[in-house]
């Protein structure tokens, strides 16, 4: 089970803070997400290592990016995905029958 | 024990069948309903993405139509009640724009004074563009194409989002469905559409087909739409290389509608195609053998033409592409698996040696201008001088046939269509298709009109005809044509250079009326008559079959009645006749076990053995091709390619439904029941465990 974040070590807060920044990099940008959500509790805390800060900040930034990225690409594809053929079949997986 | 009664008393509801509730809740009725169809551009037709379902409500006037439409007091969705005739753009869109439709119910024919045929307006107008298939025809690249249904209104072209089905009184199960309709709406009525509960109709009619034909055959959501064509000649050794001139008679076997299981189209199509039957019925007593003519005569009914003229494109194309290479032969029959030909015949006919095309149009006499009826013969405008000889002799012809022989027809004449001195050019016609394959062609299309399609042009209401004058108008086409067409094919253009022999044999051909009479019945109103129970058993059946659709259908999908009655009619009248030792024909190889077998080159028609050269050919739009696993795909968008959306089970079933204001107390009360029994749940767990506790 694991610690609730206000009982960890401030080393123990930076190696997750590191691992949430690092591991969204593998095509997962919620974990930059959860990274911001994770330490806003311990954010003021005076014993923590400045490069904490820099991680969530960086998330943050990175956060707002993949959301204007991903909501671009949804308006896209939803207006034209019928007018792409075969390719835009296969992308929409499922064909949804009448439209 | 208490247990044993609750199991019990569950088995026993349990099969009181879930189909009894069914059947205590809906009242199921049979559907006529408006389909999706796609073509390159998009789609036509009626779709319904959820099940639709509205409150019955009458409506026999453009006025109800309104006052519908501004009846603030009305707070449901309703399914209007309207007769076929009020089905127009701009009343669909003042029931739409009233936000308080769901489905309309067009009635075709009812026995409500309503809907009764005698209330049906005198001014009727044809749902079709005002220039029906122009788009793919002769003239589709001149500027100003001369518009042939200049008060079509395009209804057949338009998309709508809700279901549209119809009524029509024409068997009994639809007599059934109309009545129980019309008895829940006016009892819906009676109450003032206000007096709750009240009969609410919904509606099944989801369609799979969007976009356009594209999309839609490449994810198999969609069928060609098309059928069999039907071409017969007398000349059964008739090959490609022997040098003999062709004489083509056609006609076009179907038509089409905004309802497919009502199309019938006694004017659009089906009494051109008695034309034509009529015709190798006369032109079979010829004295003078037609085989041993110097040009052959070719009878084609060709499927699809409502469509783009799919049925006479394709067949053009395939004649005017011989020798075909078979890449893969069929697994069993005749034809070629890839490319895909279902009949392989039709590569004997040489389309060079075509030198004169006899097409019979609309030719009923309904739905038109009024005036005496007569017959116009319409010539192509652009290559005018090679239809001069031809129009000449029909004229001539249709001149002469008062002399020989007293018969009414005599009073109906034959004009050029450009008597007026307007060079208006073909309608709309199958003989288009030759013509944009070779241009010099001399070509006669027949029609009942001289400056415009009738007004029941691929209508739903073009199922009658009129008695004296309809018999007569094609007794007088048919007359024509097949003496036409005896003269064209022994080589005679000018009536006055017949020989004494032929001026003699002339006189064989009668057309006999009869016939017509029977065929314009049987193939509209009564399938099952005896004229068609000669070739086809269709009175042993179960149900014998009275009024099917003339809509082509989907390819492949279902037996095509017509096609199949046409092929039978043409060979036996173009079948071998043995002249010289005129044994009669060996009956007895149609019935179950069969006393007699046919040869393997004869076929068995009417309970006989002939040799016939008569065949079935692919009619589906030119644009469309099948690959070689065998899937459709469009070849060429710019050619017709007309497909028919694939559907879900299509249903309409009535039932009772509430006031809104009571199924909303109904909530509302659910919902405080269910919050007022957590609670009672919440404070007595609470109470339970603290007294629980001090224990």
């Amino acid at each position: 089970m694991a610690k609730s974040i206000e009982k960890m070590t401030p080393d123990e807060i930076l190696v997750a803070s590191k691992k949430l920044f690092f591991g969204g990099f593998a095509l997962l940008p919620m974990l930059w997400v959860y990274n911001i959500l994770y330490i806003w509790p311990v954010r003021n805390r005076a014993d923590l290592s400045p490069r904490v800060r820099h991680y969530v900040l960086l998330s943050g930034i990175l956060s707002v990016v993949m959301f204007v990225v991903f909501s671009v690409w949804f308006g896209i594809f939803v207006n034209y995905r019928l007018n792409w053929g075969v390719p835009g079949d296969t992308l929409t997986v499922v064909l949804v029958k009448g439209v | 024990m208490l247990s044993r009664v609750a199991i019990s008393l569950a088995a026993v509801c349990f099969l009181a069948s879930a189909q009894d509730t069914y059947d205590t809740i809906y009242n199921d009725i049979g559907s006529l309903p408006c389909v999706r169809l796609l073509n390159a551009t998009g789609y036509v037709g009626c779709q319904s993405m959820t099940a639709a379902s509205g409150v019955l409500y009458r409506a026999d006037t453009l006025e109800d139509i309104n006052q519908f439409a501004n009846d603030g007091g009305l707070r449901n969705k309703y399914t209007v009640v309207i007769p076929y005739w009020l089905l127009s753009s701009s009343n669909v869109d003042i029931l739409k724009t009233s936000k308080k439709l769901a489905a309309i119910l067009a009635v075709v024919n009812g026995t409500d004074p309503a809907h009764a045929i005698s209330a049906r307006p005198t001014n009727v107008i044809s749902p079709d563009t005002t220039c029906p298939n122009c788009e793919f025809g002769l003239y589709a690249n001149t500027p100003n194409q001369y518009q042939w249904n200049p008060t079509g209104s395009g209804l057949l072209f338009e998309q709508f989002d809700f279901p549209i089905y119809a009524l029509n009184t024409m068997d009994t199960r639809n007599t059934m469905s109309y009545a129980s309709v019309m008895q829940a709406a006016n009892r819906n009525r009676d109450k003032g559409y206000r007096d709750y509960p009240l009969k609410s109709l919904q509606f099944h009619s989801f369609m799979w087909g969007a976009q356009d034909t594209g999309a839609c055959l490449r994810k198999g959501w969609c069928t060609p739409v098309g059928g069999a064509s039907v071409w017969s000649t007398p000349s059964t050794n008739i090959s490609y290389t022997d040098e003999k001139p062709i004489v083509v008679i056609t006609a076009a076997m179907d038509s089409r509608s905004l309802f497919h299981d009502l199309t019938l189209g006694v004017e659009s199509s089906v009494a051109g195609m008695v034309t034509v039957l009529a015709v190798a019925e006369a032109l079979s007593r010829s004295t003078i053998p037609l085989d041993t003519m110097s040009k052959h005569i070719v009878y084609t009914l060709f499927t699809g033409e409502a469509w783009g003229f799919s049925g006479s494109q394709r067949f053009v194309q395939d004649i005017t592409s011989s020798p075909i290479q078979c890449e893969k032969p069929p697994t069993s029959g005749s034809g070629c698996a890839y490319p895909f030909y279902s009949d392989l015949e039709f590569q004997r006919l040489n389309p060079a040696k075509i030198e004169a095309i006899l097409e019979v149009g609309q030719i009923a006499g309904m739905g038109g201008a009024g005036g005496n009826p007569t017959l116009y013969a319409h010539v192509d405008n652009i290559q005018e001088a090679a239809s001069t000889t031809l129009l000449k002799q029909v004229v001539q012809i249709g001149a002469n046939g008062s002399t020989t022989v007293p018969d009414p027809t005599a009073g109906i004449p034959v004009q050029a269509a450009s008597s007026d001195d307007v060079k208006r050019g073909l309608p709309p016609s199958s003989s288009m298709s030759f013509l944009k394959s070779r241009g010099n062609i001399p070509t006669v299309v027949l029609t009942d009109f001289q400056k415009q399609m009738s007004a029941l042009t691929n209508h739903d209401q073009d199922d009658s005809w009129n008695t004296p004058n309809t018999f007569n108008l094609i007794q007088q086409a048919a007359s024509v044509i097949s003496k036409t067409a005896w003269l064209q094919a022994q080589g005679v253009s000018d009536t006055a250079a017949m020989t004494p022999a032929q001026t003699e044999a002339i006189a064989s051909i009668q057309v006999n009326a009869e016939l017509i009479q029977d065929l314009l019945e049987c193939l509209s109103l009564n399938y099952s008559c005896s004229l068609v129970d000669r070739y086809l058993n269709v009175t042993a059946s179960n149900i014998p079959p009275t009024r099917l659709p003339h809509y082509s259908g989907t390819l492949y999908s279902q037996s095509q009645p017509f096609p199949i009655f046409a092929w039978s009619f043409l060979a036996n009248m173009t079948s071998v006749k043995n002249v010289t030792s005129p044994t009669p024909r060996v009956t007895g190889c149609s019935s179950k076990p069969a006393t007699v077998q046919c040869n393997p080159k004869e076929y068995c028609v009417g309970d006989q053995c002939i040799v016939s050269l008569t065949r079935y050919h692919d009619a589906y739009g030119v644009g469309i091709a099948m690959n070689s696993n065998a899937e459709y795909y469009i070849k060429d968008a710019s050619k017709p390619v007309w497909t028919e959306s694939t559907w879900d089970p299509i249903g309409l079933r009535m039932f009772d439904v509430t006031s809104p204001g009571s199924q909303i107390a109904e909530l509302m009360t659910g919902l405080a029941l269910t919050l007022v029994s957590s609670g009672v749940i919440w404070y007595s767990r609470r109470f339970l465990k603290k007294t629980l506790k001090e224990d």
